[in-house]
Parts: C-alpha cells; structure tokens; sequence
C-alpha cells in the first residue's frame, strides 16, 4: 500500500471513483429501508470502511469528498443545514475510524469497531452542532435516539463490512492492485 | 469479535444510556410542549388545543395540538421531513424542522392530577 504518497495517483482514480459510486448506490439503497424520516442508517459509509485497507489518505479523502457531495445530490440536501450537519458528521466519522485504523493494531479492532467508533463520532457531532448552532440546547433530546440508532446502524454496517472483506474475491483482487 | 470492538460498543452503549439518563429522565414538572425558534422557547400546557405559529428563516411552521397529541400542520421548508415525523404523545418525543430551525418536543413526567369535584 503506497501509504506515503501526499497524492492522488493518476491510475489510481478510476477506483476512488467507483468506490465513490459505490457510496451513492449505497446511499440511495437507504430508501429501502424503513427508518425514521430523520435518521440515516450510514450504508454510504460501507465502501468507505472497506477502503481504509488499501486507499491512502488522499485517496481516501477524495472518496470522503465524492460520498459527502453525492450524498447531498441524492438527497436533494446540498447548500442546506442538514448538508453542514451532514458533511461535519462524515468528517469526524471519518477522521475517527482512520485514526483508530492507524493507531490501534488490525489484531486488536476489526471494521465492526472502527464501523461503531466512527458512528459514534459522527452522530455526536451533528447533536452537538444542532444544539449548538441550530436548535439550541434543548434539542439535546435527540441524542438518545441519534446515539442508539447510530449504534445499532454501526454494529450492522461494521458486520457487514467484516463479511465483505473476509469474503469478497474481487476486494481481495483490489487489495492486491489487480482490479478488474 | 475484537477487543476494541467490544470497547467501541460498550462507550456507544453507555453515551447512549447516559444521554438518555440525562435528557430523558422523569421530572416532577407538569408534562408541556416546548417550541423554540429563533424568537426564542415558548411553553405551552399538553392539554391546550390550539394551533401555534412557529416563525422561522423559511416562514411559519404550524404546529397542531389536540387532544394531547402534537403534530405539523403546515411547513415551508422543502422536504417535509417534520411532517413525516408523524405526531408525539409523550415526555421525550420531538418534532424537528431543521431548514426552518423549528424544535418541538414534549418535557415533564408528572400527569399533573386534578381534582375534578370536591365531595364532603
């Protein structure tokens, strides 16, 4: 993994880009699935997770920037509040589960953690900033249900990251540089 | 699962029950729904029926109360989530129009018992 590259290479991004349409199939598979219409369940964070194993850190803050974006195409939230809510959501998550992939050793976390780390990041976040800049302090009454849900989403999304990358052939072709 | 799995659960699971803890715990306070806005908060008894008008950046939100149950009426904003969010009952639920910084949420434990008549 060329980890110490500071750039995006060339060849290299046609894979963020499909790892990043993969976050916008995600994302729009969420509407399958009934939740309340105020919480996201965070599939657009599976292809994300899976690619902490190969993409270096530009690559993988590209992919942040296209999953964050798209996501707010496909939910007709761009240039709103719920994108800023959105997008700062995204980043702690994001900033969270790649410090505890780099700092804590593979035998130790497995994607189910760093899945429930990085809700847990992402959801707090965007209660404190709801309180903070939007609602005030007495929507601090959304945290249990934010904290909860996301917790539950997390273990779900973690697992199935888990599954993926144990058992998926192509991601193991991936891994290794020969995508197909 | 890992080590740091089992962490990771454990910390969602205690912020998660320490945020409930928090917010959510009964008061002796008589159950009213709060609305706040960018005007400010405003109480209002659970037993009143009354249409309430939340102004917002976006204009207003009507907030719709009747029979101790609480829902949107109307609202500018685009997506209509606030809507969707259906009607609240009870202390603890709320109601969000985030475009229109409209929060709604019911608050208070206490049935408030009243004496309906006197016999001596």
């Amino acid at each position: 993994m060329p980890a110490s590259s500071k750039k995006v290479a060339p060849a290299r991004l046609p894979l963020v880009a499909f790892f990043g349409a993969l976050s916008l199939f995600f994302a729009t598979l969420e509407y399958l699935f009934p939740t309340p219409p105020w919480f996201r369940l965070g599939l657009a964070n599976l292809p994300l997770l899976l690619a902490l194993d190969f993409f270096t850190l530009p690559e993988l803050l590209l992919l942040l920037l296209l999953k964050v974006v798209g996501q707010g195409i496909v939910n007709g939230t761009l240039a709103s509040q719920a994108f800023l809510l959105s997008s700062s959501g995204s980043l702690a998550s994001f900033v969270v589960m790649y410090a505890v992939f780099r700092l804590i050793p593979k035998g130790w976390v497995s994607l189910v953690g760093l899945s429930l780390a990085g809700s847990m990041a992402s959801n707090a976040v965007q209660v404190g900033l709801s309180m903070v800049l939007i609602f005030g302090p007495a929507s601090g009454i959304i945290a249990p249900w934010f904290l909860g849900l996301g917790t539950l989403s997390g273990l779900g999304i973690g697992w199935g990251a888990e599954i993926l990358k144990r058992h998926s052939r192509w991601l193991r072709r991936v891994k290794l540089g020969q995508s197909s | 699962m890992k080590p740091f799995d089992i962490v990771f659960l454990l910390l969602s699971l205690v912020l998660t029950a320490g945020s409930a803890w928090t917010v959510l715990a009964p008061t002796n306070a008589p159950l009213r729904l709060e609305v706040q806005t960018d005007a400010g908060l405003y109480t209002y008894p659970l037993d009143s029926d009354q249409d309430i008008s939340a102004t917002g950046p976006l204009g207003t939100t009507l907030v719709h109360m009747e029979g101790r149950s609480v829902h949107v009426g109307v609202s500018p904003c685009a997506n209509k989530v606030c809507l969707a969010m259906g009607t609240i009952r009870q202390s603890g639920q709320w109601l969000a129009c985030l475009p229109n910084h409209v929060f709604v949420r019911i608050t208070g434990g206490s049935t408030e018992a009243t004496i309906d008549a006197g016999v001596f």
